[in-house]
């Protein structure tokens, strides 16, 4: 069930109805007590997540963790989880596919088409949702896949094939079809895999610069701190912690999900919270709170 | 603005489509009228062309070109058109560039179609025999379309696993019963099954070209979908595309233009393989641009078959399928060592 303030149980009784869905309405995203199973296991159990418009989440978790199920949940990818979820207020099973195309655009992991397709292609592939069988294409539409072709930094390259690219530019390339699909929300799995260093900043920098709500999944809790201002941690498909990275990357949290030692400070050039995991063989014996500077000596 | 231009230069696809599209349609006016020029009976090109712009200098002249060889033209053309873009739509939407109408199992199933016919009286027999191949295409899309409902449209190698089974299946039966029929029904139906353009007539391009027509039309409007299935099915829901309506649709488009070709012209094979692949260099990928730049070709390709068919060896004919096979084939080579 959702948990209601008190102030608001108070409203709900005059008017339960409204007040649910003003409530419900208050979220782009609002996922109550998800639970999906696949071959009879259950992937993610009772989920609660609330994404408020702007918002940028990062869903983490060790391997298995139910990570993506949980967004192809929330993109309508799985829809034969039990419980609810909301998408601007409305019943996310009871959208047509269509719409919740216009609304949330997905990035997925690294694709490899069968045919060469061209970056500029790849890009068109972001006005489907807004065109009916008869539309073509205007000057609008070309002036829009121009505008985000230059906003990934990819408009000298759009004739190039999608596959002579880098990793990190395919990425761009999807990220430019996202923005032609013009969503209120982004969802990214795993953008940085594969990546390295740059182009892992480059690609969050970059859609984080596109203001508009996000929820990625990400193996790299430095990067997560970084880039989100808010995270989900989950393990063995339950919600361990949902809160800002400072409350949930404690040292608590993070040797109970990953199994291993860590020890938290600071970044010293962003201030974020920085995670040092120690390896298998390296457990510290007593406290596994570590102060970095007892580190040192 | 220099970058991009030079970005332009270095497109895989050089030139602009509608510059291909012109030299396509220059080569569908070409090979219209220049086809009918070819045959048997050696006309001369004046002759010809005197016919085609003014009016033919003897009544034969007229019967030939306009009652024989125009309806087979024009029978070769959009055969081949609906072939080549079968072909075309069988590999986007099954994302394999091997893929071909063929996979269906649908000339196996016409071939049984038309081998059960030898058990109907000889004045049945010339008419029933399209009919028969519709039916026996229709009966192995039938059998593959169940496979694939029952694996709820999801996994799409199962419909290229299921067109060979079932493809093997029908030949089976058909070789079984062709070996126990009599000599003289089996050998009509070996040659029908080799493919040929000899039953043209206004009949068959009355049944073939709405088909074909139509099924260009919905493949068109279906364009952007289609598309997005190239990256991958998740890709494509993640658009809005209603996966699985759009490959039902699709397969059944395919299987229709297939069938009623198959039904008329027999077994053709290799053109659904080889034209997309020849023009997708030049056009690109994307299907509004080469559905139709396919089907163009691939009509202008049958035309051209033909006629090397029926004037290689002068009077003989040589069926069609044994010059696409062969070519195809070595096509096939071709690809699978530049892949």
């Amino acid at each position: 069930m959702i948990s209601l303030k008190r102030s608001e149980t108070s409203i709900l009784i005059g008017n339960g109805y409204n007040t649910v869905k003003a409530y419900m309405s208050a979220f782009v995203l609002h996922a109550n007590n998800v639970t999906w199973f696949a071959n009879h296991n259950a992937i993610i159990q009772g989920i609660e997540l609330n994404v408020k418009a702007g918002e940028i989440i990062a869903i983490v978790g060790p391997n298995g963790a139910g990570k993506t199920s949980l967004l192809k949940c929330l993109y309508g990818e799985h829809n034969d989880y039990c419980g609810n979820i909301y998408l601007n207020g409305k019943c996310l099973k009871t959208i047509d596919s269509k719409n919740i195309a216009k609304k949330i655009a997905v990035v997925s992991q690294h694709s490899d088409p069968a045919f060469n397709l061209r970056v500029i292609d790849i890009v068109s592939m972001g006005l489907i949702p807004h065109k009916g069988l008869f539309d073509a294409n205007t000057t609008e539409d070309k002036h829009n896949i121009e505008h985000a072709l230059t906003r990934v930094d990819l408009l000298t390259k759009q004739y190039r094939l999608f596959s002579t690219l880098s990793g990190g530019e395919q990425q761009r390339v999807l990220i430019a079809r996202a923005i032609v699909q013009a969503p209120d929300i982004l969802i990214m799995d795993e953008p940085t895999n594969h990546l390295d260093m740059y182009y892992q900043h480059q690609i969050l920098q970059l859609a984080k610069s596109l203001n508009i709500t996000l929820l990625i999944t990400i193996h790299d809790l430095n990067l997560a701190a970084q880039y989100c201002n808010r995270i989900v941690l989950l393990n063995e498909g339950k919600l361990i912690a949902d809160n800002t990275p400072e409350k949930v990357f404690t040292t608590k949290n993070l040797t109970h999900v990953f199994k291993l030692d860590c020890a938290i400070d600071k970044n010293p050039f962003t201030q974020s919270t920085r995670i040092t995991f120690a390896g298998i063989d390296n457990k510290v014996k007593k406290d596994r709170c570590i102060d970095p500077a007892k580190l040192s000596l | 603005m220099n970058k991009i231009l030079l970005e332009k230069l270095t497109n895989p696809i050089k030139l602009s489509y509608k510059f291909y599209l012109i030299l396509i349609c220059a080569l569908v006016l070409v090979t219209l009228t220049a086809s009918i020029g070819f045959g048997v009976a050696e006309l001369g090109h004046k002759a010809v062309w005197q016919c085609i712009t003014q009016s033919c200098e003897r009544s034969i002249y007229d019967t030939i070109l306009w009652e024989i060889r125009f309806p087979r033209v024009l029978l070769g053309f959009i055969a081949g058109f609906g072939l080549a873009l079968a072909g075309a739509l069988m590999q986007n939407v099954t994302r394999n560039p091997l893929a071909d109408p063929y996979l269906f199992g649908i000339v196996s199933g016409a071939g049984l179609g038309a081998t059960l016919t030898q058990f109907l009286p000889i004045s049945m027999q010339v008419i029933s025999l399209p009919l028969a191949s519709f039916l026996g295409s229709l009966l192995a899309v039938g059998i593959i379309l169940i496979v694939l409902y029952q694996n709820n449209w999801r996994r799409i190698e199962h419909l290229l696993l299921a067109g060979v089974a079932v493809s093997f299946l029908l030949s089976s039966l058909t070789t079984f019963i062709l070996y126990s029929g009599d000599a003289f029904s089996s050998n009509r139906v070996i040659f029908w099954l080799m493919g040929s353009l000899a039953r043209a007539d206004a009949t068959a391009l009355m049944i073939i070209t709405p088909v074909v027509v139509i099924a260009a039309f919905t493949a068109l409007l279906m364009g952007r979908q289609l598309d997005a299935l190239l990256l991958s099915d998740e890709s494509a829901k993640t658009l809005g595309v209603k996966v699985e309506r759009i490959r039902i649709i699709t397969l059944i488009l395919c299987a229709a233009i297939t069938a009623v070709i198959v039904s008329y012209c027999g077994g053709i094979s290799f053109i659904g393989l080889m034209i997309p692949h020849i023009v997708r260099p030049f056009v690109g990928i994307t299907s509004s641009k080469l559905f139709i730049a396919v089907g163009l070709v691939g009509g202008c390709f049958l035309v051209w078959v033909d006629v090397i068919a029926r004037s290689a060896l002068g009077g003989q004919e040589i069926p069609i399928g044994v010059i696409t096979s062969a070519m195809g084939s070595l096509f096939f080579l071709a690809l699978l060592r530049k892949m």
